[in-house]
């Protein structure tokens, strides 16, 4: 119940974003009135044959994604409960799976561009550190850790430069909403006069998230192209909820968590 | 920048390491008299206290979680309910258990947290914390400290199980530990707990033999009481290390008894510190005391080694041996006149040394050192080396006066032999310090040099190897003495003439004369 309420009050809050996308995607309806009217229609053996021509494009990404993130953060759960939660900081690995749905057109002399929508998925990244009770490292007395994942819905630009190479190389952005669930907030009592404290709640945040992505992609037949890029993406705000008993404050939060990955793609054009 | 940074993170590591130690926020100290271990039975009562202090700078307002069947206590002079703690203010937590309403034993607790939740919840630590055992009517709960206890074998060390009676009106009676079976040399002493008044202690002392035993826990009862139990174990002792005052002791044969001092120089006692002999001593010697038992730390035990009349052919290893050192050694030599040590024969023994060291004595070389040299180095001058019995003294004067050259005192000032019979030394103990002996020391007063009766001399005390020898050991013919004449002591200087039979004589002759040399050198430890 608590879940969905912060999930109400998250998606009013982010709805200037939502708008802003829809803005995006009309500004860019002139490069979909080149769209070809249906996917029966003769399609180019190569990209250079594409140059003047329209096609549909099916991208699927998938790879590892290196997460290191975490903050140092102090505050009252309840009255005299103050509590500083320090953050280990350690490089998760996750995977991430990556599908994009868009149209391709020509732009200039050999430059193609692509956009359309594109949905994003990753594993659990962890995070972890110890807990000072009284915010004072004397007493240093449990650990913690809880996990995070991310799904992300946006809207993708990609301009590729066909230089008639073996490779095509290219670059991306996107922007869209990101849905942080943050999860499985466990803490431990690292001396044994200490007892554990109740856990924070799971919680799910939507965010502002981005994506900047460099990569390279080959022809492989007519239809198929496949590929390997880099990308890096901020997936935005994350938020655990309340504990059992906590009267002041919030669950930890991340203003930010950011990610390096390499992705494999295939593609598929149409 | 990344060598900075690698410092920078491994400091952190440290530093949060540090941190890891961790502790309460507020602690939970036992009363004295008031502990947390009781045994109640119904009807009974008991009051167990602990002095609670906030050991953090920030203000609590603490809760006590609340027990089945106890009560706290919350009149003046007690921590109230709840109770504020400033910055390292302490109260007292008074809990009364009630044997009638209690439903069960208690292992654990109290915990006492943050008012309000169970954000910031703490509890004594495990030694501290409740132990209350509801019993029948009719039996004392018994506790033990410390829960282990570590013997050490040989040691004869006993160690001590403290039981305390924790009923209030129950008398417990032969509380005993059985011990395991196969410990069959460590003995227990249970009288003291024949019996133990309510709220009284005993001891169970244990005494470890000689064997090692793992730790095993070992049940504790009496006839009327709860069972107990604590971890026992026989340890083998701690090494320790061994040390001798002498790595070498030198006797004279029916001469006097000398001390060897053996001292435990590590930080555990050594146990049954005994020794043994290889090869055997020569007949007659004899070592005392037969063993040196236990040996503290920074402890000596004295042996006393008496010498017999026969004289060692090859030393004699004593090793001194202990349960938990390394063996340490000392050779031991029993010398008389004619014995060959320090590449030399014996022909002189001092035996006024102190007792806890060596004997003092001269030996002569094994050989010849020169078959014929002159005794000056070219040129005839008074040197004033003239001593009759000091030939160190007389070599030294002549080396110092004539300088580098190929002459009688020189051959034996630059003499070294080492303990394998290599001249130069090459291995093992290089002795040097040979000197061109003072006739006194070559021949007796049977001679015409004046020498007193009773110089110790090689004509004398080598008596073999002048009459009826043979061999390069043989001391046959003239021999250079370092003894300038005095009545031309510019031109002459005294010659010992060794001959088989009672031949031998002492004359004095040019220096430029070209005669034997047998050079000699003073004991050295």
């Amino acid at each position: 119940m608590k879940i969905n309420q912060n999930w109400q009050s998250q998606k009013r809050g982010y709805g200037k974003e939502l708008l802003f996308l829809v803005s995006l995607l009309g500004s860019t309806s002139s490069a979909l009135a080149n769209l070809p009217s249906s996917s029966t229609q003769t399609m180019p053996a190569t990209l250079l044959d594409s140059q003047n021509t329209s096609a549909w494009v099916v991208t699927l990404s998938g790879g590892p994604s290196w997460i290191s993130g975490g903050e140092t953060q102090t505050f009252y759960l309840a009255p005299e409960i103050e509590k500083t939660y320090t953050a280990d900081k350690p490089t998760n690995t996750v995977g991430e799976g990556d599908l994009f749905l868009g149209v391709q057109k020509p732009l200039y002399n050999k430059l193609l561009g692509q956009l359309g929508f594109d949905f994003a998925a990753t594993g659990n990244a962890g995070l972890s550190g110890d807990i000072w009770d009284d915010a004072d490292p004397e007493f240093n007395n449990h650990n913690y850790d809880y996990d995070i994942n991310h799904k992300a819905f946006a809207l993708k630009g990609k301009l590729l430069l066909d230089m008639n190479l073996p490779v095509i190389p290219w670059i991306s952005a996107s922007a869209g909403i990101g849905f942080n669930q943050a999860s499985h907030f466990t803490n431990n009592s690292t001396i044994f006069q200490a007892l554990p404290n109740p856990d924070f709640s799971d919680n799910t945040t939507s965010s502002f998230t981005y994506t900047l992505a460099v990569g390279i992609q080959r022809i492989i037949t007519k239809n198929w192209q496949a590929g390997v890029s880099y990308e890096f993406a901020d997936w935005g705000k994350s938020e655990l909820g309340n504990a059992e008993g906590q009267t002041m404050g919030s669950g930890l939060s991340l203003s930010h968590l950011y990610s390096n990955a390499v992705l494999l793609n295939i593609t598929y054009l149409a | 920048m990344k060598i900075t940074r690698w410092i920078l993170s491994i400091s952190l590591l440290l530093f949060s390491s540090l941190l890891l130690a961790g502790q309460s926020i507020w602690t939970f100290t036992p009363v004295s008299g008031f502990p947390p271990t009781v045994s109640v039975a119904p009807g009974g009562t008991a009051t167990i206290k602990y002095t609670m202090t906030n050991q953090s700078s920030q203000t609590h307002t603490l809760v006590m979680t609340p027990i089945a069947g106890i009560t706290q206590v919350t009149t003046a002079g007690n921590c109230g309910n709840p109770f504020i703690l400033t910055n390292h203010q302490s109260c007292t937590l008074t809990l009364t258990v009630d044997g009638n309403t209690l439903p069960g034993n208690i292992t654990g607790g109290p915990q006492v947290c943050q008012q309000g939740s169970q954000l910031q919840c703490y509890q004594p630590n495990f030694a501290d914390s409740l132990q209350i055992t509801k019993v029948a009517n009719n039996t004392a709960g018994i506790t033990v400290s410390p829960s282990t206890l570590a013997l050490t074998a040989y040691s004869q060390t006993p160690g001590y199980l403290t039981v305390t009676n924790t009923s209030t009106s129950i008398t417990a009676t032969n509380i005993v530990a059985t011990l395991p079976p196969s410990w069959t040399d460590v003995s227990q002493n249970a009288s003291q707990c024949v019996s133990v008044a309510p709220e009284e202690s005993c001891q169970l002392i244990f005494t470890p033999g000689n064997t090692a035993y793992n730790p095993e826990s070992v049940p504790i009862q009496g006839s009327n009481t709860t069972q107990t139990s604590a971890i026992i174990s026989v340890n083998a002792p701690s090494t320790t290390t061994l040390s001798t005052s002498l790595s070498t002791l030198t006797l004279a044969a029916s001469g006097n008894a000398r001390q060897l001092s053996i001292t435990n120089v590590g930080s555990a006692p050594a146990y049954d510190v005994t020794y043994n002999v290889s090869p055997d001593l020569p007949a007659g010697t004899t070592i005392s005391p037969a063993n040196c038992g236990t040996l503290d730390t920074s402890s000596t035990c004295v042996l006393t080694i008496t010498p017999g009349s026969t004289a060692s052919n090859t030393p004699s290893v004593l090793s001194i041996q202990a349960i938990n050192a390394l063996d340490v050694t000392t050779d031991l030599y029993v010398l008389t006149y004619g014995s060959i040590y320090q590449q030399g024969y014996v022909f002189s023994i001092d035996d006024t040394t102190a007792i806890d060291g060596s004997i003092g004595g001269t030996t002569a070389a094994l050989t010849d050192n020169s078959s014929g040299i002159q005794w000056f180095n070219g040129s005839y001058t008074t040197i004033g080396a003239s001593s009759l019995t000091d030939g160190a003294s007389n070599t030294q004067q002549i080396v110092n006066t004539q300088g580098i050259g190929g002459y009688a005192a020189s051959v034996c000032a630059n003499y070294a032999v080492d303990s394998a019979g290599n001249s130069p030394c090459t291995t093992g103990t290089c002795y040097n310090n040979w000197y061109l002996p003072a006739i006194c020391q070559l021949g007796s007063s049977s001679g015409s040099a004046g020498c007193a009766s009773g110089t110790p001399n090689m004509l004398d005390n080598l008596s073999s190897l002048v009459n009826s020898c043979s061999g390069s050991a043989c001391l046959s013919g003239a021999y250079w003495s370092s003894t300038e004449f005095v009545g031309s002591p510019n031109i002459e200087a005294w010659l010992q003439i060794f001959s088989s039979g009672g031949g031998s004589f002492q004359l004095t002759l040019p220096k430029s004369e070209e005669f034997m040399v047998r050079c000699t050198r003073n004991l050295t430890t």
